[in-house]
């Protein structure tokens, strides 16, 4: 475990560190921060940078510590280099580009002072003389890497964008032109400010990347090419990117208006200083020389001087076999599909993820990361789960439970795996997954989002997948699309079948009547989402003293993971809550369901013709289940009662179980023409971004 | 700035004219060196009245004249001629040549029959790794000068083992016109003598600047330090105060937070460790503290400078020493007393005799 320290507790020392460390992981070594040495008040975006690097000291004994910007060591950081506490014995170098040797000479002493023992020094100066970009703090190296494997094909260019750019009126046109260019896809890397006018401004590009949101090697590993434009390399974090980017291949254009990459005697190419001229240059001068343009810049003797070996060879350093590495051992083992569902307000995602994971082939290794009211269901049904943390009040920030989530999926996942991510928005633990692993990914998406909800921003992150897969609703009316492009499949339906026949169908009446002791004429199975999106107390106390009246029926109210109970329902002679595992038998052997009008529950009622009472739940944040209902009421395949009409649905109950509505229902519902189901298309679609041909 | 005084005739104690002699340092150094050169004057402004040739260097921007060499100068009537462009002398001593480390020049030119320079730091820590540049700050003022002798003058045993072994390095390369002086320029450690304690308790204390080098590890200084002491007593401990609260048997005071005096008549026993990669050139704090009549603990280099004026020992063999000399009052006192007897190895009438041979063979030296 290598401990990375920087000179200065500041916030460019800590961007240094948080680069270093992640350019070291790159090479395979296990570089770490000390969690003592982070600052409070972390932006967001440097919180998931930093999180993987942490360590306990407590915990972990350091086998070397490296200090980076050495010629501005500041006394904070040698009293916690003196708190370390490090053995004689363990390697501990400076690192820093000294302006002479008084320079070199006082700061490995102030250094010696607080370990205790004399460190390494190492001069950058000496090692590398024509750095990329100086001053600086973490040193720029970059790990070689052959050019990337495409398995998508549009060109990825990225565009380092001052504010000062994107404040000139003429830049949205010219952004327009650049994103209509066939086969390149392009991206904006700037400032807060920045990105807060490309939002304000409609740019037609994607929302920017900001500075220090991403590792350089991340950013090298998302891109081809790369064009800089402004007076300057905008900072440490850009000038690393574009040696990562060049040293695996890469493209980089210096359009700086002082050549600023140029004059270090990188490769680069001279690109032009106004943006209006970059789609011209590329067309004329980078696309048609791609392959030729590489060619030159393997083996270039400044990337060359830029090479991370020669760091490691002035430090001693055995860089780590790959077999040595947590993730490539992990590689060795089969490809792994790992279905991320979110935590829905039901069990929708995963029960849907589940019924896709279930249609793959038997040689796959399918498996989930998911919530924990999702795993009792879904290692019923035989996956192995990585437990992620829900959301909390308790957590001190929104994003706490996504950080640990995003530790957990980083841990879980390797380079060779898939991910099939369900849900509605992207969280920063799957896109910073699926970009620093370069993970295959997919993103099953339905639809039927309530208006307004089809903001930009989710559906932006839909680049970062290989397939988009998006399960129809049953009806042509609520199928919008959001989003296009050739990798957005539209399947049928993903529904859960599990009919259930007339036999199956006694036995568990029979069995429910034996667990509940009491014989029934008519079974009520109520699944209203249990107080998660919406309070249902009043239809559930609506419904119960309804029942009550007819001793001879059975009520079911069945209980989601996340479902809260109010004590007075449990008070009913003939209501009882329940949980269980088996919602789609209870609802097929019920005389009538009560049911929130989710995805999978529609759809479940729809194919196995189960008579309902719907009661959309609505939220903000969820699908439009009004519509869905109204879909299936409007065509006399089910009944759709607002929560507020509670003597509407006494009355639809009475027609249910009193009259001959369910079964006037029952018969529209086998009359009903369905959209053939998109499981096995979905299945398919999944194997094929895993990489199983069929 | 103070105008160079014209050279008046003085004598030295044999009754022979005293030569014109300069003084040169950046008189804002703060610490040892100052005091110690402070403490020179005042003993040479018995035989000549001493002039000051002093340096803005880059290394104290800033800074204030130091204290005690402020002192001197108003008391002793010491000239005080701040960066003049030429120093005109017959011996020309220049005070820590360290002073220097931090600029490529020195811009005025010496003229002399003979330059001292004397070696306040150590040329080299233990371990054998340069303590500044010491070929650029002695180069600086090889080039500024036109003498016929140079000498570097160490101020103890250990600061001259550390200039013969950079001499005898790469280095020194450019640098063998240098020859060391015979006599070690030590510090005078006139300090007022205190009777020590008839009744010692486990009572301990450390004094110094606040600097990383001043301290051992945390390891050692838990082990000097421990909580079974009746008191532990840490003046400079600027950067010791985040660990505070996991060590409340630590009393912790910053640097200046008490008046030296008052923190002696806190402690019986003065425990000094340094980094281990960093050694006192002389150690007058030590000194200080023996004279204050406390019995000093320290490592075996610094002890070195003290014979036995001091214990030697680790800082793992700090608590039996301190439990031996509870117990054992009398020889508690007896050490102290020891100790101040040595103490007259560093007094300024020696100095002056050393001094004095310094300046009395430099007729073989002859302009």
């Amino acid at each position: 475990m290598i401990f990375v320290e920087a000179g200065k507790d500041d916030e460019r020392g800590l961007d240094a560190k948080v680069q270093f460390a992640h350019l070291l992981r790159q090479a395979g070594y296990h570089a770490v921060l000390e969690c003592e040495s982070l600052a409070e008040g972390l932006t967001p975006a440097r919180q998931y940078l930093v999180a993987p690097l942490l360590a306990d000291l407590a915990e972990n004994a350091p086998e070397r510590l490296l200090v980076i910007g050495g010629d501005g060591l500041e006394d904070s950081v040698l009293e916690r280099i003196r708190s370390y506490r490090l053995r004689p014995d363990t390697p501990a170098a400076l690192i820093g580009r000294f302006e002479n040797r008084q320079a070199a000479i006082s700061a490995q002493s102030k250094l010696a002072y607080a370990l205790g023992y004399e460190p390494q020094l190492v001069d950058l100066c000496e090692l590398q003389p024509k750095p990329i970009r100086a001053p600086h703090v973490a040193p720029l190296f970059a790990v070689s890497a052959p050019a990337p494997v495409r398995r998508a094909q549009p060109l990825r260019l990225f565009m380092v964008l001052p504010e000062e750019i994107l404040e000139d009126p003429s830049t949205p046109p010219v952004l327009d032109t650049l994103a209509q260019m066939a086969h390149v896809e392009c991206r904006v890397i700037t400032s807060g400010h920045g990105r807060e006018l490309m939002r304000k401004q409609g740019h037609p590009l994607p929302s920017a990347i900001g500075f220090s949101d991403l590792a350089p090697t991340t950013l090298a590993g998302m891109a081809d090419i790369l064009a800089i434009f402004g007076p300057s390399l905008p900072g440490e974090q850009m000038a690393a990117f574009s040696l990562n980017l060049m040293a695996r291949g890469g493209v980089v254009i210096d359009a700086t208006s002082s050549d600023a990459i140029v004059q270090t005697g990188a490769p680069v190419l001279r690109g032009p200083y106004a943006l209006a001229g970059l789609r011209t240059f590329l067309e004329n001068q980078v696309l048609p020389n791609l392959e030729a343009l590489r060619n030159e810049m393997a083996g270039h003797p400044w990337l060359q001087a830029s090479d991370l070996s020669r760091l490691e060879n002035a430090l001693g350093m055995q860089r780590p076999k790959p077999a040595e590495t947590g993730e490539n051992v992990a590689s060795g083992t089969a490809r792994r599909v790992i279905f991320n569902p979110t935590n829905g307000v039901g069990l929708g995602h995963a029960q849907r993820a589940a019924v896709v994971a279930s249609a793959l082939g038997d040689d796959i290794d399918a498996g989930f990361a998911a919530f924990p009211s999702c795993l009792p269901m879904l290692q019923a049904k035989g996956f192995n789960c990585l437990p992620l943390v829900s959301r909390s009040d308790d957590f001190n920030q929104p994003h706490a439970n996504d950080l640990l989530n995003y530790l957990r999926l980083g841990q879980l996942l390797t380079p060779r795996d898939t991910l099939i991510f369900d849900g509605g928005y992207v969280f920063d633990s799957v896109l910073r997954n699926i970009v620093e692993k370069q993970l295959r990914a997919v993103w099953i998406r339905r639809g039927l989002w309530q208006a307004g909800q089809a903001r930009r921003t989710p559906l932006e992150r839909e680049i970062y997948f290989d397939k988009v897969i998006v399960p129809q609703e049953a009806f042509d009316e609520l199928n919008i699309d959001y989003s296009f492009g050739k990798e957005v499949h539209h399947v049928g339906p993903v529904v859960q079948l599990a009919p259930q026949n007339a036999s199956a169908r006694a036995a568990l009446r029979a069995g429910l009547a034996q667990r509940f002791g009491r014989d029934y004429t008519h079974l009520v199975v109520t699944m209203l989402g249990g107080g998660v999106a919406a309070d249902r107390t009043a239809q559930m106390q609506t419904l119960c003293a309804q029942i009550a009246a007819h001793p001879d029926w059975l009520h079911l109210m069945v209980v989601w993971p996340n479902g809260k109970v109010g004590a007075p329902l449990y008070g009913w002679e003939n209501s009882f809550p329940v949980m269980t595992q088996r919602a789609l038998g209870l609802a097929q052997a019920a005389d009538v369901l009560v049911s929130a009008a989710g995805y999978n529950s529609v759809h479940e009622v729809l194919y196995h013709g189960i008579a309902t009472i719907f009661i959309p739940q609505m939220a903000s944040y969820m699908d439009d289940q009004e519509r869905r209902a109204r879909a299936l009421s409007d065509r006399d395949l089910a009944v759709t009662v607002s929560a507020d009409e509670l003597m509407a649905l006494q009355r639809h109950l009475a027609d249910f179980l009193e009259g001959d509505k369910a079964a006037e229902i029952r018969a529209n519902l086998q009359a009903q023409t369905l959209p053939d189901t998109g499981t096995e298309r979905a299945a398919r679609l999944v194997e094929e971004v895993a990489g199983y041909v069929r | 700035m103070n105008n160079a005084a014209p050279p008046v005739p003085q004598r030295g104690d044999g009754g022979h004219a005293m030569p014109r002699i300069v003084h040169v340092l950046d008189p804002r150094f703060p610490g040892g060196t100052s005091s110690a050169v402070a403490q020179e004057l005042d003993v040479l402004s018995a035989l000549y009245r001493p002039r000051i040739s002093a340096i803005s260097s880059a290394m104290f921007k800033g800074h204030e004249l130091a204290r005690p060499l402020e002192q001197v100068v108003r008391a002793k009537g010491v000239t005080l001629e701040w960066d003049p462009k030429v120093i005109s002398a017959d011996l020309v001593i220049v005070h820590n040549p360290s002073f220097l480390k931090f600029q490529s020049t020195f811009d005025a030119r010496i003229i002399a029959r003979r330059l001292i320079v004397v070696t306040h730091e150590n040329f080299l820590r233990p371990g054998g790794e340069e303590g500044f540049d010491v070929a650029a700050c002695l180069g600086m003022i090889s080039r500024a000068s036109l003498v016929l002798d140079k000498v570097l003058a160490p101020v103890s045993p250990s600061n001259r083992d550390t200039i013969l072994q950079w001499m005898g390095g790469e280095n020194a390369r450019d640098h063998h016109d240098w020859r060391l002086a015979d006599d070690d320029w030590f510090n005078i450690c006139d300090f007022p003598i205190e009777a020590p304690n008839a009744a010692p308790g486990d009572r301990r204390g450390r004094l110094s600047r606040p600097g990383f080098e001043k301290f051992p590890a945390l390891d050692a200084m838990e082990a000097c330090f421990p909580p079974t002491a009746e008191r532990n007593v840490i003046l400079g401990a600027d950067t010791l105060m985040p660990l505070g609260a996991d060590h409340p048997h630590w009393q912790l005071i910053p640097f200046r937070g008490l008046e030296i005096a008052e923190f002696f008549r806190q402690i019986d026993f003065f425990v000094y460790f340094t980094a281990p990669v960093w050694q006192e050139s002389f150690g007058r704090v030590i000194a200080e503290a023996i004279a204050a009549g406390k019995l000093v603990l320290t490592d075996s280099r610094t002890a070195a400078n003290f014979g036995d004026s001091v214990i030697s020992t680790t800082p793992a063999g700090v608590d039996e020493l301190i439990a031996h000399f509870v117990r054992n009052p009398d020889r508690y006192a007896a050490q102290v007393r020891r100790g101040q007897a040595g103490l007259a190895r560093f007094s300024g009438a020696r100095f002056r005799k050393v001094f004095e041979r310094h300046v009395m063979n430099m007729g073989e030296a002859a302009l």
